[in-house]
């Protein structure tokens, strides 16, 4: 059942709330708090780390940032391409590397800070392994390839990982599988000004592939299926899963695959793909998935980014419906913009009462 | 960084124990803090920008389409025209709807204003008139979005009147200028809070991070934009914001009370020397390493959000650097990678 966004919330006792950074800012910016009782109430709240908290943030930070930029620093010798350097001598070098980081996972567990940091970079390292043998061999296979078998190989990693940018890493090379696969074999698209700008600008080359509708919808379903199965395990307490960030992540992916095709429907030529049975679908599978999604985050996920998200979606769906009716016509854009203002402010009204209608509830 | 903090009641019995509020402090928050509302999240406030923007493209299209504004001078005064129609709409009518038709009709009239006045009168002097009226708006218009994106907008004319002064090296004072307002705006945020220019310290804290990743976003991509945009010399960023971090670090310390001569403080400071050279090509990791220690200072999630997305667009841009090798790349980065890992297992860390 929906909220209902007109109920006000319920005068709780404000001194049972949690000192968040926001609450406590507040009383600051209203001449409540001076400066001193502020900072020392941000320091009371936890939001101004104590030094043991200090060291185990840089601990994390020189374990996690050392790790990017050995690992990043290694993509790039490789990319380089060093003609003088045997094959054999950089399949060593990367195989050393991911023996040297498995080993140091194993040494030091999965649970720990290094293990895991280890366990990421030793999964990254299996893709430039591949890339190194795809440059040292010229085996003309297509890129696709390249992240599918990238995808297979560290899954074994990946399932016993519990790590969630793992997971993101193996969700991202299965999309980005699929879309190669599709764009490579399925319906290929790629003339030499295709493959200069799959080389030079791979997202837009990627967002150009996702406006075949079938395509999106396949790339929608992967990405729906991987936030259910998101939310479904994090409501059965898997305590690793913590964090917003991924399923945010994912729905950000899944908005992008419901949204092209439908633009790609609202402002495409009329004689244009008159037989594209899936593009005509595109609205549809929108509008039914939008309301499925604002109805589980609404009622059941509690997400307000989520939500809002797809609130962006529907402001531009709707933005473009009109302005294609509009066509020529270029005194109707400033109505058009006074339409597009007033849908925002009923999005961000919407935001503030679903906000508050949990207040409530919780 | 707590993910659970205490409760509003319990933080305010902890300051009254230690006197720094009166007695009664709590009881009379109470009635108070049910009329105060939290402000929105900056999603919501993203949602609000993006549709700013999206109402101004469609309000430019409209003037542009209908041909109401046809010289350099029409669109210098229509400008003005609608800027001040925004601001007093801004300042008379505060409700969500207007304040956002006010929000689109300042950015429309000052696009019209800054590109009639470029026609007019040349870049040069549209970027610096740029920079002084986002200043004046920032103080005119009430509002921490419009304030925010005006930060954004003085930055940029700022760069595009350093190219097109043919002066690209004047960028790195711009970076310092930056980095300097970073740490300094962050660092005193509680007292800036707290004092009569309470609205405008978030708008213009957050618009200043954003600026220097901005500008610092051509050290990453050399040469790959265009060839007018470039980041000569980038090590002299690197140096003047490694001063800054060295600042930062300092502060943090005394801040946390650890001894000025200890080993962990002396080695942390010389590690910190020699990540700088090992990444003096590569500015954006500094802004970076900046944004990320004000962020866990102050328990401010979105800007360690902020900080990590923009590493990790800084590294992915890095690779399209045409001035470097990409061996020279990875040499600096495994070199600093390495450094930070040795300096984490050597536990040359304060303990």
């Amino acid at each position: 059942m929906l909220p209902k966004l007109g109920q006000q919330p319920a005068q709780t006792n404000p001194l049972e709330l949690p000192a968040t950074r926001e609450r406590l800012q507040i009383l600051a910016m209203t001449g409540r708090l001076d400066a001193t009782a502020f900072q020392r109430a941000m320091q009371i709240a936890g939001h101004i780390p104590a030094p043991h908290t200090w060291h185990r943030f840089i601990d994390a930070m020189l374990t996690y940032l050392g790790m990017t930029l050995v690992v990043v620093g290694i993509v790039f010798f490789f990319a380089y391409n060093w003609t003088e350097m045997h094959r054999f001598t950089k399949f060593g070098l990367i195989a050393a590397a991911i023996v040297s980081s498995i080993s140091i996972t194993a040494l030091k567990g999965l649970d720990t800070l290094t293990g895991k940091a280890s366990l990421f970079a030793a999964a990254v390292l299996t893709g430039v392994l591949l890339a190194v043998y795809g440059q040292a061999y010229q085996t003309g296979a297509d890129a696709y390839d390249l992240f599918l078998v990238w995808a297979v190989l560290i899954a074994g990693w990946v399932f016993i990982g519990r790590l969630t940018a793992l997971w993101m890493l193996w969700l991202i090379l299965i999309n980005l599988a699929l879309i190669l696969h599709w764009g490579e074999v399925v319906n290929p698209r790629l003339g030499w000004d295709g493959a200069m700008v799959s080389t030079l600008a791979p997202l837009i080359w990627i967002s150009y592939l996702l406006t075949d509708a079938s395509l999106s919808a396949l790339v929608f379903i992967l990405n729906a299926i991987a936030l259910v199965m998101y939310e479904w395990y994090l409501r059965r307490g898997i305590e690793w899963l913590g964090g917003r960030w991924m399923p945010r992540a994912i729905a950000c992916l899944a908005l992008v695959a419901l949204m092209v095709p439908t633009l790609v429907f609202i402002l495409r030529s009329p004689d244009l793909d008159r037989d594209d049975t899936m593009l005509k679908l595109a609205p549809l599978l929108f509008t039914l998935s939008t309301t499925l999604i604002l109805w589980f985050y609404h009622t059941r996920g509690r997400d307000l980014f989520i939500i809002a998200i797809f609130y962006v979606g529907i402001i531009g769906v709707v933005t473009a419906a009109i302005g294609r009716q509009i066509g020529d016509d270029y005194g109707g854009y400033s109505l058009l913009g006074l339409v597009v203002i007033g849908l925002s402010t009923t999005a961000a009204a919407l935001l503030k009462k679903t906000s508050q209608y949990w207040q409530i509830r919780s | 960084m707590n993910n659970a903090p205490p409760s509003l009641g319990k933080v305010l019995q902890q300051l009254t124990s230690e006197s720094r509020v009166p007695p009664d402090f709590a009881t009379k928050m109470s009635a108070t803090l049910s009329s105060l509302s939290t402000p929105p999240a900056w999603y919501v406030r993203m949602l609000v920008a993006f549709s700013a923007w999206l109402a101004t493209a469609l309000l430019l299209v409209f003037v542009w389409g209908t041909r109401i504004v046809e010289t350099e001078v029409g669109a210098i005064i229509a400008g003005c025209l609608l800027i001040i129609t925004a601001i007093v709409l801004r300042r008379h009518l505060d409700t969500e709807f207007f304040r956002q038709i006010a929000l689109a009709l300042s950015f429309t009239g000052q696009t019209l204003f800054v590109f009639g006045w470029g026609g007019e009168f040349g870049v040069t002097s549209a970027s610096s008139t740029a920079i002084v009226l986002e200043a004046l708006l920032v103080l005119v218009f009430p509002d921490s979005l419009h304030r925010f994106i005006s930060v954004l907008l003085a930055a940029l004319a700022a760069v595009v009147l350093m190219y097109d002064v043919r002066i690209p090296d004047a960028i790195h004072a711009l970076t310092a200028v930056l980095t300097i307002a970073v740490v300094r705006g962050w660092w005193r945020a509680h007292i800036c809070l707290t004092s009569k220019a309470a609205n405008f310290c978030q708008p213009i804290n957050y618009g200043m991070v954003v600026a220097l990743f901005g500008v610092l976003t051509p050290s990453a991509m050399f040469g790959v934009l265009s060839d007018e945009i470039t980041f000569p010399h980038a090590y002299v960023s690197t140096v003047t914001m490694g001063i800054a971090l060295i600042a930062l670090e300092i502060r943090l310390f005394l801040f946390h009370g650890a001894r000025w001569k200890s080993t962990q403080v002396i080695g942390t400071l010389l590690g910190t020397v020699l990540f700088l050279i090992a990444v003096a090509q590569a500015p954006g990791v500094v802004a970076a390493i900046i944004v990320l220690l004000i962020g866990v200072q102050f328990g401010n999630r979105l800007l360690i959000g902020m900080a990590i997305g923009f590493l990790i667009f800084f590294l992915s841009a890095y690779y399209y650097h045409l001035e470097i090798s990409l061996l020279l790349k990875s040499g600096s980065l495994v070199g600093s990678g390495l450094l930070l890992l040795l300096i984490r297992y050597s536990r040359a860390i304060p303990k």
